[in-house]
């Protein structure tokens, strides 16, 4: 499901134009964005929580050169579903796509 | 104030706040968002959202567990956990701070070494770095001072220039014994002070003049101590007494500036002049008159002196221009321990001084009582640079073992190999190979390809016991088992 997908599926939800929603989805992004960038853990009740964390630089090694390489320090965001959402997702059958 | 979590009720408020759209609004929209993100995931599709980043579901394979409280053995089912990757927008915008940095290439390990040598140096790599970026200062400064105690015992032509020169001058010969003395024994902060001297006609050589002739003005107002000790005297006095120990005056003149560090070498020539100010008094009293003709023969001198120095010291220049590089080396380092001894000592000197000699200076003196104080003062320097040696010589002995330390993995050799038995511990061969079990970190380091949990040594593994040297696993000194477990600090996380 992509982006397009996703507003329409909103917007015949909610029996508002895709437009409006459109807006409304954007505005959240941008929030959710800055919240994220200023170091704020988003926790969304039962679906999960958006953490940002900082991974420390470290040196790795080319495993074919043997190369090493002093990789600079990242902020990845982190997310974690909540228990709801695991329970919700718990049943589901293993399927190979 | 700002909240630590951000929930959706925030999304919902910011929504209706910012573009006077109803709550219920916004609250649908929330809800409505996320419930098609749980549909489009439960349709085990990804639900991508511009900007934000994707939702993914991942299968998490059922694994075996323990049950903590009885222990038995229980398995946890495969289930679905969502996975969210950010999108570039919003890892670049997370990543700004960090957005200057790239990864490095360190090519000082590109030599192919081989794979378990590597792997044990990756955390050590930048400790041992730094040490030895400050093992190599610290090397540099005990070269410095080596060289420094070379040059003692010879005395320079400058000061050799100065030695002469007192005995042009009317000063009573006792006071010329004790500068010189006090010169001697405090060779190498005076070779210091020669340097500067020595710097500054190179570096202006025409503001020299002028400052040899304002200097008997000038020396009248540095010489504070002279008016505050002698209030009863008479006023001329001590006029003509800043003027005659001109060459001290010159030093402290020239020490101000360059570093407020040798203030406290500077201390002790201001109280030998003020001395010599009180014994030339004694001719004084006894004949004005003749006073009064020493007065202009003083005057004259102070101009003539130092632009003999001059004269001398210039022809040399040229020649020494390749030793002017290593005087100025030698100045720099010689700045620095000082500077270090400077703090070191300021403080317990200062009050010394304050205690001993300005008290006693201030009351009626007589000549033995200087005598004496004098000897005190000259006695003291030589303590300091003691001190000062007995420090330079501990610090190699430690920087050694250091490197010894830091050498460890560079090129293995084995003095055996040891196939584990059942119940087999490295603590065990530590001890059997070195004496003492707290050692067995180095025989993780050099088997590390090969154990996966220090404490838990697989039975049959074959481990290669590491030629350590003595003075690593020297069960007296206390730092091989500092460092030993501060290693297995390391290895244990």
């Amino acid at each position: 499901m992509n982006h397009k997908e996703l507003v329409k599926s909103i917007s015949s939800k909610m029996n508002i134009s895709e437009q409006e929603v459109e807006n409304l989805l954007t505005e959240t992004i941008s929030v959710l964005t800055k919240e994220l960038s200023e170091g704020t853990t988003i926790g969304l009740q039962g679906f999960g929580s958006f953490e940002v964390k900082k991974k420390e630089e470290r040196i790795s090694v080319h495993p074919a050169t043997q190369a090493r390489m002093l990789v600079p320090p990242k902020q990845v965001v982190n997310f974690k579903q909540s228990t709801i959402l695991k329970e919700k997702l718990k049943d589901m059958p293993y399927e190979e796509r | 104030m700002k909240k630590d979590k951000f929930t959706a009720q925030d999304i919902i408020d910011t929504l209706s706040a910012d573009n006077k759209r109803t709550k219920r609004l916004s609250e649908d929209f929330y809800k409505a968002l996320i419930s098609t993100i749980e549909e489009g995931l439960s349709k085990r599709e990804s639900v991508k959202i511009k900007d934000l980043g994707t939702f993914k579901l991942q299968w998490v394979a059922s694994r075996k567990s323990v049950n903590v409280q009885t222990g038995e053995e229980i398995i946890i089912n495969g289930y679905y956990k969502v996975n969210f990757t950010p999108d570039t927008e919003l890892k670049n915008l997370l990543n700004k701070p960090f957005a200057h940095l790239e990864t490095v290439f360190l090519d000082e390990d590109k030599k192919p070494v081989k794979k378990t040598v590597k792997d044990t140096i990756d955390p050590i790599a930048s400790l041992g770095e730094q040490a030895k970026e400050i093992k190599g200062l610290l090397n540099e400064l005990q070269e410095v001072s080596i060289k420094i105690e070379t040059p003692d015992n010879e005395l320079s032509p400058i000061e050799e220039i100065k030695q002469q020169e007192p005995k042009t001058e009317n000063i009573s010969a006792v006071i010329e014994e004790k500068i010189q003395q006090y010169k001697a024994k405090q060779a190498s902060p005076i070779i210091i002070e020669e340097k500067i001297e020595e710097k500054i006609p190179e570096n202006n050589l025409s503001t020299i003049e002028n400052i040899t002739e304002n200097k008997v003005e000038e020396s009248k107002l540095e010489e504070p101590i002279a008016h505050v000790i002698e209030p009863e005297k008479e006023e001329k006095v001590s006029e003509i007494i800043p003027s005659v120990p001109e060459d001290k005056i010159e030093e402290n003149r020239i020490e101000e500036p360059v570093a407020p560090v040798m203030e406290e070498k500077a201390e002790e020539p201001t109280i030998i002049s003020s001395v010599s100010e009180v014994e030339e008094k004694k001719p004084e009293e006894t004949g004005k008159e003749v006073i009064t003709q020493k007065e202009s023969q003083k005057k004259e001198e102070p101009t003539s002196a130092p632009i003999k120095l001059d004269e001398i010291q210039l022809p040399t220049l040229p020649k020494k221009k390749k030793t002017w590089l290593w005087v100025l080396l030698i100045t720099l380092g010689l700045l620095i321990s000082a500077f270090f001894v400077f703090f070191f000592y300021n403080w317990n000197f200062n009050q010394w001084v304050h205690t001993h000699i300005l008290k006693d200076i201030q009351e009626p003196i007589n000549e033995e009582g200087i005598k004496n104080q004098l000897d005190e003062i000259l006695q003291l320097p030589i303590e300091e640079i003691e001190e000062e040696i007995v420090q330079s010589t501990v610090r190699p002995v430690r920087d050694e073992w250091e490197e010894v330390f830091n050498a460890r993995l560079n090129n293995p050799e084995y003095i055996a190999t040891v196939k584990v038995n059942e119940g087999s511990r490295l603590a065990f061969l530590a001890e059997r190979y070195y004496g003492s079990p707290h050692y067995w970190v180095y025989i993780y380091e050099a088997n590390k390809d090969k154990i996966r949990n220090p404490n838990m040594v697989n039975e049959g593994t074959t481990l290669r016991i590491p030629k350590l040297d003595e003075r690593l696993i020297n069960k007296n000194d206390q730092r091989t088992i500092d460092k030993a477990l501060e290693l297995k600090e390391l290895y244990n996380k």
